[in-house]
């Protein structure tokens, strides 16, 4: 139930530029110090703090919602933020407070719940009805961040999820069986109770965490207890929790790097923007091989499948020349694409035959001359397909081409952005849709790749 | 080549002009390319021509209030008509204009669904009559704003406010990047301009903050909410679904061009919607956007999915998004 709190006057925060509290009416002074914050400390507010940094960094008047929450509620303001060239101030124009369901404390009596409560709960997270962290009662030992900067974050950008559950779905906050906290390596198995109103619906969640498990030297504990980094083990600890722990703050690395780059918060010296535009480039490559670290992850991994869909070859060598396009025409490199009315039905998995196609003109955009021509031809048998992509580039001896398909092979090559993953991922694809990757290359005389899938004999194809 | 290398100097220059003069987008007739490939990357989605069209007046329309604004601010007579269109080409600012050109094309096919006024929903009509003189200071700055925006929009006009303070700080800068580039202007008065003329910004003037504000006010949507499109509106009702989902207003509005409006039905279950309460959403938002009602979820479908399941994937596209064009990319 929310209760809404009409303010007779509204109250107000001041902060110094560096969101230091230089002054603050009663309610919003009391929840800055319940919240830990000091007398003329930085604001102890997250969502408040973030406001005004948004409002100072702009230099332009805001007026959004933000929310507080404290241990038996959670408080939603209407704030106006006026930024000044010494300080900020946050008038708060309504308060909406919502109570949280109290904590109930593992009492282990055997009732229908012991199952959960047995666990004896070593700590414990409050989750709001979408999925944000109200508050965290840390194992004794951990220490869940000074600044509580954790409050309302939604518990995937917080919290490292691992194994136990499906990587590829963290926002699915029933299915989590272990994770841990931030500078705290531990697993923490986790056990999820939704808290459901009396109208049965979701008012939150707990999570109950008990001890991490214990690695046992003798292995007793035998499957449980995960062996220390085999290849195949830290690639899977790669793709479901390194990789994704690395897109965030690398993306926010080359946005920013292109905000600099493109000067889009004003104009800066060129060298400047060139050097930021280099920082960006170097992002995008470390994303590259993150996506590269994933897809091995993924193709290596035992249950790997593919769909067989039907696809139109010919359409999806045009959407991937469609989309590098721009990168061609940067270096007038010309594209020579099937026609429209060509078709070429084959059987395999639309994103994964794109996929392939995009690593193959990529490359050869990367290796050919300026000026030059790249060929995207089609070509059948009696029941596969092929497309070629056919370059003017340096070309590869033989020895090359015998190594070319091997994970992490660059062939000398570097500098350039790729990460020696991108051929043997590709091939992986090729042969699990039940195809092939060839090339033909002679030194001075360009490559020819060759991908080659079933036919579809109906014939019939699907975009994506 | 001489040897101190003067002519090649001055025929690279020649060369590297003509080269920046061809790769420069002629944006009138590249905008449509730009909008489906930067927003609609596979989707097999063709936008409409008439939100297209919106889209480029509207971006005219910025142009000017952006050049009078620096113009105003200080940055001198001298740069009248030389900001371009080029600061527009811009993913995240093309999205919040599309998700605008969505929502007139919305309010503009209001009548079908017995709405005349769509400016005026029964929702705020209501609050118009409150004894809370505040309820009413807020309906009644929704109503004008409304208002504004419909009248705008039958004359091809938007105004600044309509974008974010982000948004609208991007442009600004990069219109003042964008006169540097081409030599117009000092720089110093120019930033001192840009300076000048963002602190001037005031979010609360704008439209998508009365709308919010409405809803945080009245803490919308409500226990036993009428979620009938022609009881809120179609703008009062979106801003409801972006204030329970937590997926922001422009995310919803684009929900509703999607084919089959699948994403909007799952919205609305996590909203808490009805079977039939979403049944007639759905249709009606269908009706308004002008897409064909036979591809539309049914009822059996709709009930199958949960409220929990709903929200579960709601939570999905939200957690997995840092920013709106994170989720449209998904």
């Amino acid at each position: 139930m929310t209760m809404q709190s009409r303010l007779e006057n509204p109250v107000s925060i001041r902060l110094s530029r560096n969101g230091h509290v230089i002054s603050a009416d009663q309610p919003l002074l009391q929840l800055h110090f319940e919240a830990g914050g000091r007398d003329q400390g930085e604001l102890a507010l997250p969502q408040l703090l973030a406001l005004a940094r948004q409002s100072m960094a702009m230099g332009m008047r805001l007026s959004r919602a933000a929310s507080i929450a404290d241990a038996s509620r959670r408080i939603s303001l209407w704030c106006d933020v006026t930024p000044s060239p010494s300080m900020v101030e946050i008038l708060v124009r309504d308060w909406q407070e919502e109570p949280l369901a109290p904590y109930v404390p593992p009492q282990g009596d055997g009732s229908d719940a012991p199952a959960l409560w047995a666990l004896s709960g070593d700590g414990h997270v409050r989750l709001d009805a979408e999925q944000r962290i109200v508050r965290i009662t840390a194992p004794a030992d951990v220490s869940p961040g000074e600044e509580r900067d954790y409050l309302l974050k939604h518990w995937s950008e917080y919290f490292a999820v691992a194994d136990g559950m499906d990587g590829h779905r963290p926002w699915q906050v029933f299915q989590i069986h272990s994770l841990a906290f931030p500078g705290d390596e531990r697993q923490w198995r986790v056990e999820v109770v939704p808290d459901m109103g009396a109208q049965n619906r979701v008012l939150g969640f707990d999570l109950v965490l008990s001890a991490p498990r214990a690695a046992k030297p003798d292995g007793a504990e035998g499957a449980a207890v995960p062996r220390l980094l085999d290849d195949a083990q830290l690639a899977r600890i790669f793709g479901t929790r390194i990789g994704p722990a690395l897109r965030r703050p690398i993306g926010r690395i080359i946005a920013n790097a292109e905000t600099i780059g493109g000067r889009l918060d004003g104009p800066i010296r060129a060298e400047y923007a060139n050097y930021a535009s280099d920082i960006a480039a170097a992002g995008r490559h470390l994303l590259t091989l993150v996506d590269d670290l994933a897809d091995l992850e993924a193709i290596e991994s035992s249950g790997f499948r593919v769909e067989s869909e039907a696809v139109d070859l010919s359409d999806v060598a045009r959407r991937a020349g469609g989309l590098l396009a721009l990168k061609a025409s940067d270096h007038r490199i010309r594209l020579d694409l099937p026609r429209d009315d060509e078709l070429m039905p084959v059987i395999g998995e639309f994103r994964r035959v794109l996929q392939i196609l995009l690593n193959l003109i990529g490359n050869a955009i990367a290796y050919s001359p300026d000026g030059s021509v790249i060929w995207v031809r089609l070509d059948e048998s009696d029941d596969m397909a092929a497309v070629i992509v056919a370059d003017q580039g340096p070309g590869m001896s033989d020895e090359e081409q015998a190594k070319l398909f091997r994970k992490w092979e660059r062939l000398g090559r570097s500098g350039d952005g790729g990460s020696g993953l991108g051929l043997y991922i590709s091939r992986r694809l090729a042969e699990a849709m039940g195809g092939t990757l060839t090339v033909q290359s002679a030194p001075g005389q360009g490559a020819r790749f060759r991908l080659e899938l079933p036919k579809n004999a109906d014939g019939a194809s699907s975009g994506a | 080549m001489d040897e101190t290398g003067s002519s090649v100097g001055s025929r690279q220059s020649g060369q590297g002009l003509l080269q920046a003069a061809l790769a420069l987008p002629d944006l009138a007739t590249e905008l449509p390319v730009v909008l489906k490939a930067r927003l609609f990357p596979d989707s097999g989605f063709e936008p409409r021509e008439d939100d297209l069209g919106l889209v480029s007046a509207w971006i005219d329309a910025l142009r000017e209030q952006v050049e009078n604004g620096l113009a105003d601010a200080g940055a001198g007579p001298e740069i009248s008509g030389k900001v371009s269109r080029r600061p527009f080409s811009d993913r995240a600012i093309l999205t919040q204009l599309m998700a605008r050109a969505v929502e007139m094309r919305l309010a503009r096919n209001a009548p079908a669904i017995g709405m005349p006024d769509p400016e005026l929903p029964e929702a705020v009509q209501q609050r118009l009559g409150s004894e809370d003189p505040d309820t009413v200071e807020i309906a009644m700055a929704l109503l004008i704003a409304q208002c504004r925006f419909l009248a705008n929009g039958r004359a091809f006009h938007l105004d600044l406010g309509e974008l974010s303070a982000e948004r609208t700080s991007g442009l600004v800068w990069r219109s003042v990047s964008q006169l540097q580039d081409d030599g117009i202007g000092e720089p110093v008065a120019l930033r001192a301009a840009a300076e000048k003329f963002l602190a001037g910004f005031d979010e609360r003037e704008g439209r998508p903050h009365a709308l919010e504000r409405f809803c945080h006010w009245l803490a919308l949507p409500e226990a036993r909410q009428n979620w009938s499109v022609a009881h809120n509106g179609p703008a009062l009702l979106l801003a409801m679904l972006a204030r329970v989902s937590g997926l922001g207003f422009d995310a919803c509005c684009l929900l509703c061009i999607e084919p089959g409006l699948a994403r909007l039905a799952i919205v609305a279950r996590a909203a808490g919607l009805s079977g039939h309460e979403c049944l007639a959403f759905l249709a009606d938002m269908a009706e308004l956007a002008r897409l064909g009602v036979h591809d539309l979820p049914d009822l059996a479908a709709i009930e199958a999915v949960g409220q929990d399941e709903a929200q579960q994937m709601v939570a999905r596209w939200r957690n997995h998004a840092a920013s709106l064009d994170d989720w449209m990319d998904g």
